[in-house]
């Protein structure tokens, strides 16, 4: 891939999906897990009129992302949300922060079966690594 | 941001028991409760009656190993609206999980233990003191509780669990060598974890990195209740706790959990057995292999495998196992177990602290490996 995406857009999330299936780390550690998961974009900023989307679903199933959605519903819901400021976003997805520190200091607010999400949290770390695999550019850099 | 959470205020000095009341009153604490077991409680309650005496404190000392949620929810309603300023918990690992469990449960009656997690505030409005008898837990430093639920094991976690005052007294620690060893090697396991986890940091690092030297030096001595080593490994278990309650622990803890909880055996020494497994796995990741080499200066070796044979020898030494063989349990019976295993390991919230991702079949190797 020669070009940076942009994060967050329609092409960055795809991808995502698509390396999230590639990812060895990612297939053993996701192994059995079952629901979509909401990646939530809040205080945006001047950012926002940039983009017309602050949330993204990917459908994870057993290791795998058999899918995604670009979301503009507010109302939107899945059963495991996490949210975030872009600020943060970016530094999660450029290795600044460690996710697991980052939802333990409240940098990153989870909503969801916590239990089972602790139970796979080995899998956001491999899903951190698979994000960060990808050349990203930001909206508040161009 | 990250994070580095300890107790205010540690205490650390033989005998300080004696000074409970003085150092209670100083913090402004007037009424408590005071939580033990049966067997510390009888041991020491002349020395906690003497030094409490000025005070006013109730005593339960009900408290069973790994105790269950419903009987920690039917204890708390005994003690609810009584006021107390703090829980004081002294005893091992189980007591102060307890205590940390009442003090949820007096700060909110309505609030499910079952769903405390380490991402929402408690709010707690009773303060915790902790005075452990062990030297290895590490519960009297660290935001864990390690509960029973219908006879599962339930680990649970938030940061406002960290006891507010930690009092470490070695003259309560016990004589016996089996227990000594047994807490020990948790704790040496506990700093290895703390230094290889993900989420560890320079501050985990040094404490790890000083309690793997003093416990090295300390624990053969301690176990022939030698006092200086018994002080010392008192301060390195609550250093490596510490360490391990703010980077989390690794694929030792998540193996020998598993492992412990199938076979029934001793947390410490369930998690020692799967301690040098655990580094050479993680010495695939660079980062840990160079924390790993930092290690082997420290004790005077030269590389991972002879880090390996010194902790070995180590283990020896104490009468640590350092195979599943060495326990007495027969290969075909472990072997059988092996799928469970991994599955109970894959489940450990622990896993995801470990530098190297590990994978069903990756930990069915290693359990395979280590008979």
């Amino acid at each position: 891939m020669s070009e940076n995406l942009m994060f967050p857009s329609e092409e960055w999330v795809r991808e995502y999906c698509k390396r999230l299936t590639e990812s060895e780390d990612y297939n053993k550690s996701g192994k059995g897990w079952k629901d979509p998961i909401m990646f939530k974009m809040i205080e945006l900023g001047d950012v926002k009129e940039k983009t017309a989307y602050d949330s993204f679903i990917l459908n994870l199933k057993d290791g795998k992302c058999e899918g995604s959605e670009m979301v503009t519903d507010p109302e939107k819901k899945a059963p495991f949300i996490l949210t975030a400021t872009y600020a943060n976003w970016k530094k999660i997805i450029g290795g600044k922060i460690n996710p697991t520190q980052a939802m333990l200091t409240g940098q990153m607010k989870v909503k969801g079966n916590i239990a089972l999400l602790l139970r796979y949290a080995s899998a956001a770390i491999a899903m951190v690594k698979t994000a960060q695999s990808i050349p990203t550019k930001y909206l508040d850099e161009v | 941001m990250s994070l580095f959470q300890l107790p205010r205020k540690v205490f650390f000095q033989r005998d300080i028991i004696e000074s409970l009341g003085e150092i209670l009153r100083k913090e402004g604490i007037g009424k408590v409760l005071f939580v033990s077991d049966e067997n510390i409680y009888s041991l020491w309650q002349k020395r906690i009656n003497t030094a409490l005496s000025n005070l006013h404190f109730d005593v339960f000392t009900k408290v069973f190993p790994e105790p269950e949620v419903q009987y920690v929810e039917e204890v708390s309603s005994r003690f609810i609206g009584k006021k107390y300023d703090a829980i004081v918990a002294m005893g091992g690992g189980s007591v102060i999980d307890f205590s940390k469990s009442l003090a949820v449960k007096l700060s909110n009656p309505e609030k499910n233990l079952r769903e405390v997690n380490p991402f929402e505030d408690l709010d707690l409005n009773i303060r915790l003191i902790a005075i452990p008898t062990t030297s290895g837990t590490g519960s009297d430093v660290s935001f864990g509780i390690v509960l029973s639920d219908n006879g599962a094991k339930l680990a649970l976690g938030n940061y406002d669990l960290v006891p507010e005052i930690d009092i470490l007294d070695p003259s309560l620690t016990p004589v016996d060598p089996k227990i000594i060893v047994a807490t020990g090697i948790d704790a040496f396991v506990h700093s290895f974890e703390a230094i290889a986890s993900n989420a560890s940091t320079v501050f985990t690092d040094a404490l790890a990195e000083r309690a793997i030297e003093t416990i090295f030096e300390n624990l053969k001595n301690a176990t022939e209740n030698e006092e200086s080593a018994k002080d010392l490994m008192h301060i390195s278990a609550t250093m490596a706790g510490i360490a391990f309650s703010n980077s989390g622990t690794a694929s030792a803890h998540a193996l020998g959990h598993s492992f412990g909880a199938t076979f029934h055996v001793t947390h410490g020494t369930s998690v020692g057995l799967f301690l040098v497994p655990s580094i050479l796995f993680n010495s695939q990741d660079e980062n840990t292999r160079k924390k790993y080499l930092r290690i082997c200066k420290i004790l005077n070796v030269q590389s991972i495998e002879d880090l390996v044979f010194k902790i070995e020898e180590f283990f020896r030494s104490v009468g640590q196992p350092f195979h599943v063989r060495e326990l007495g349990l027969s290969k075909e019976i472990y072997d059988s177990r092996i799928d469970d295993l991994v599955q109970l390991a894959m489940r450990d919230s622990e896993l995801a602290f470990n530098p190297v991702i590990a994978g069903e079949e990756d930990l069915k190797k290693i359990f395979a490996e280590n008979y």
